[in-house]
């Protein structure tokens, strides 16, 4: 999690940081973890503790004044014991008024800090209970114990938002972090007024270190990831561009979602950049290719390295390009050599070696706290409030909101494409996996499929669904047979994570469209009862097909408009815009 | 396990390891103050990877209550 010590300076010689704590409980177990955590990130730390229970005074030491980093850490059961401990004993007036205590003791410490030093003011804020007054429908009350401590720590937070240099540490969001179960100790709160255990303490340290590392300038800047095994299962060299494995649906999924997580990290500011051994042309093909199954593209990347150099010297060349020192750089790869290489060539370099199963990925890469900046622009301010505006339209809006305005609200957009080699693979595994809404199963392997594509009187259809929201990549298939005098449905099924919205409407009114061209004089629909399709039963005759012997349906195509569902913002065949 | 002992004790209490011999006692040790004494307790329980009661939390206040709190849970 943190960085090896810079070279092997002696603390004497190390820059000094002097930290002040003001606490209402005993500090001073986090004195040794405090200094350990500001060596490991080249300081020697002077930690000032304040009395117990006096940091209103201590706020005004000199020792207070002189530190560059002041830690208010009041704890609730201290400041306002009856919203701790019995809370169901106060009025509701009496709630607000304790709320209103503990708030203006903390700002006021925070605010006599402020007025004689310009230090990193880092403020606790409360823990909710974890056995809350009202049991398991206190969260769902606004008055109840865990929301009231919510709302003061939202009052907190924007009590000191004002102050650039105040941070707040979340109580809750560390202990929710934490991967050993104890984070109060209730011996040495008793025995010492010490709160947490030693493992929380450091925790706590350690997030106020990211603070620290970043005011510091010492925070990274740069992501570089490897590609093969990294950014995608599998070798793009081995197994083409068309092989490897990304995409919505297991076991691409995993290598989706890490992808996701490094655009997370690009929208907070920090560079991509790409470094990959293999021939560049095999890279991109894969980003020009498979650009429907990744939500990275090759723009996101600040610098691109692609070649058979070593991957130090190509790191050494992104550090120049992008104007920073090898220092800012982090490095994600699978391949154990490769990081043991970079940690060898490049020790400042950040390594982090990526775990056997690539479903762990993208949490290594989100829980990485290394690139915490301390400002976030006016214009990503600006941006964040109208995502929080739309968010709050959208919670008042949806109780009167009807099914088919929320349709109507997700922009959908659906491609319905014959299939080509690049959907083979998906289609056919569709045909093999797919049991609630599919009115046939029949399996078919990629050869099938094949075969019916390319046959004269076969149509096989993929439907690609893209909404507001994001792609849900191809979700249905259908497969027609155009016969002498009628087409035959052959295959229908559909992903169950799209039922609901009319993705199977428009994908039949494609089936009956392609017959109409072909003049045939109506669609057979045909229903094989299985175990696990019954939900689909019905699904011809409440789509306009008649009867026409036991699980048969036939739809004449005689007259009639042929209609997509209108909530569509557009619907593509083949290319060819068809509704709206 | 005496060395190990004696380094432990040595780093939490501050003191050179020379000064920790089997007869030290809180009461006779300037140093063994209680916040010491708590990053004493906490460090043991790490090391050694035992919990110890509340009650024992206190009572470990010389290295042969030490010894035998941690003899009692197999740790000779």
């Amino acid at each position: 999690m943190l960085e090896s010590v810079q070279g092997r300076a002696q603390p004497g010689q190390l820059p000094r940081l002097r930290w002040a704590l003001l606490s209402n409980t005993t500090q001073d177990p986090l004195r040794p973890l405090l200094t350990q955590l500001s060596l490991e990130i080249g300081f020697a730390a002077d930690v000032w503790i304040g009395g117990y229970d006096t940091a209103l005074q201590d706020a005004a030491a000199p020792q207070c004044a002189d530190a560059e980093v002041v830690v208010v850490a009041l704890r609730l059961q201290i400041l306002a014991p009856a919203l701790v401990d019995r809370f169901l004993t106060l009025s509701a007036e009496e709630v607000r008024a304790e709320s209103q205590r503990a708030l203006d003791y903390v700002s006021a410490v925070a605010a006599g800090v402020r007025q004689r030093s310009s230090a990193l003011i880092l403020v606790h804020n409360f823990e909710t209970p974890l056995h809350p007054a009202l049991g398991v429908i206190d969260y769902g009350d606004v008055a109840g114990q865990v929301n009231t401590i919510r709302r003061l720590n939202l009052d907190l937070a924007e009590h000191l938002g004002g102050d650039q240099s105040v941070f707040i540490v979340d109580l809750d969001g560390i202990r929710s972090r934490l991967t050993t179960p104890r984070f109060e100790d209730p011996r040495t709160w008793h025995i010492a007024r010490v709160a947490y255990t030693r493992q929380a303490m450091r925790a706590i340290a350690g997030e106020y270190l990211r603070v620290v590392r970043a005011a510091k300038g010492r925070s990274r800047k740069c992501l570089v990831v490897d590609a093969d095994g990294t950014l995608w299962g599998g070798i793009v060299g081995d197994d083409g561009a068309d092989g490897v494995r990304v995409g919505r649906t297991f076991p691409g999924s995993a290598f989706y979602e890490f992808q996701q997580a490094l655009l997370a990290l690009r929208d907070r500011g920090v560079l991509l950049a790409l470094c990959s051994k293999n021939d560049r042309a095999a890279v991109d093909a894969v980003f020009a290719t498979r650009a429907a199954d990744m939500p990275l593209r090759l723009e996101h990347f600040a610098a691109v390295r692609v070649n058979w150099v070593d991957k130090a010297q190509n790191i050494r060349e992104i550090a120049v390009a992008l104007n920073l020192g090898v220092d800012s750089l982090v490095f994600v790869d699978d391949n154990p050599h490769e990081i043991a290489l970079v940690k060898e060539l490049l020790p400042a370099v950040h390594t982090i070696l990526l775990p056997d199963d690539p479903v762990e990925y993208r949490d290594v890469v989100a829980s990485c706290d290394l690139f915490d900046a301390l400002t976030f622009s006016d214009e990503d301010r600006r941006r964040s409030e109208m995502y929080a505006a739309e968010q709050r339209r959208r919670v008042e809006e949806a109780s009167a909101l009807s099914v088919d305005d929320y349709l109507r609200g997700l922009e959908m957009e659906a491609a319905i494409d014959r299939v080509d080699d690049r959907a083979v693979a998906r289609v056919a595994q569709l045909t093999q996996k797919t049991n609630q809404f599919n009115l046939t199963t029949r399996r078919y392997t990629d050869s099938d499929i094949r075969r019916f594509a390319a046959s004269a009187d076969h149509d096989v259809f993929a439907i690609r669904v893209h909404d507001r929201l994001g792609d849900s990549g191809i979700v249905g298939v259908a497969i027609v047979r155009h016969e002498s005098a009628v087409s035959a449905i052959d295959t229908f099924l559909m992903s169950c994570r799209v039922l609901g919205r009319g993705v199977e409407d428009a994908l039949l009114t494609a089936c009956l469209l392609t017959a109409r061209r072909r003049q045939r004089r109506a669609v057979i629909g045909e229903f094989v009862p299985t175990a696990k399709n019954a939900r689909v039963a019905d699904f011809y005759r409440t789509r306009g097909f008649a009867a026409d012997g036991p699980d048969r349906f036939r739809r004449s195509l005689d007259d009639g408009p042929l209609e997509f569902p209108s909530h569509f913002k557009s619907v593509v065949i083949d290319g060819q815009q068809v509704a709206p | 396990m005496n060395d190990r002992l004696r380094h432990i004790l040595g780093v939490a209490l501050e003191m050179p390891e020379q000064q920790i011999h089997d007869k030290l006692t809180a009461e006779e040790t300037s140093n063994w103050d209680s916040i010491r004494h708590l990053n004493l307790v906490m460090e043991l329980e790490e090391q050694f990877n035992v919990r110890f009661s509340s009650d024992e939390m206190i009572r470990l206040n010389s290295y042969q209550a030490i010894a035998d709190a941690l003899a009692a849970r197999g740790i000779a």
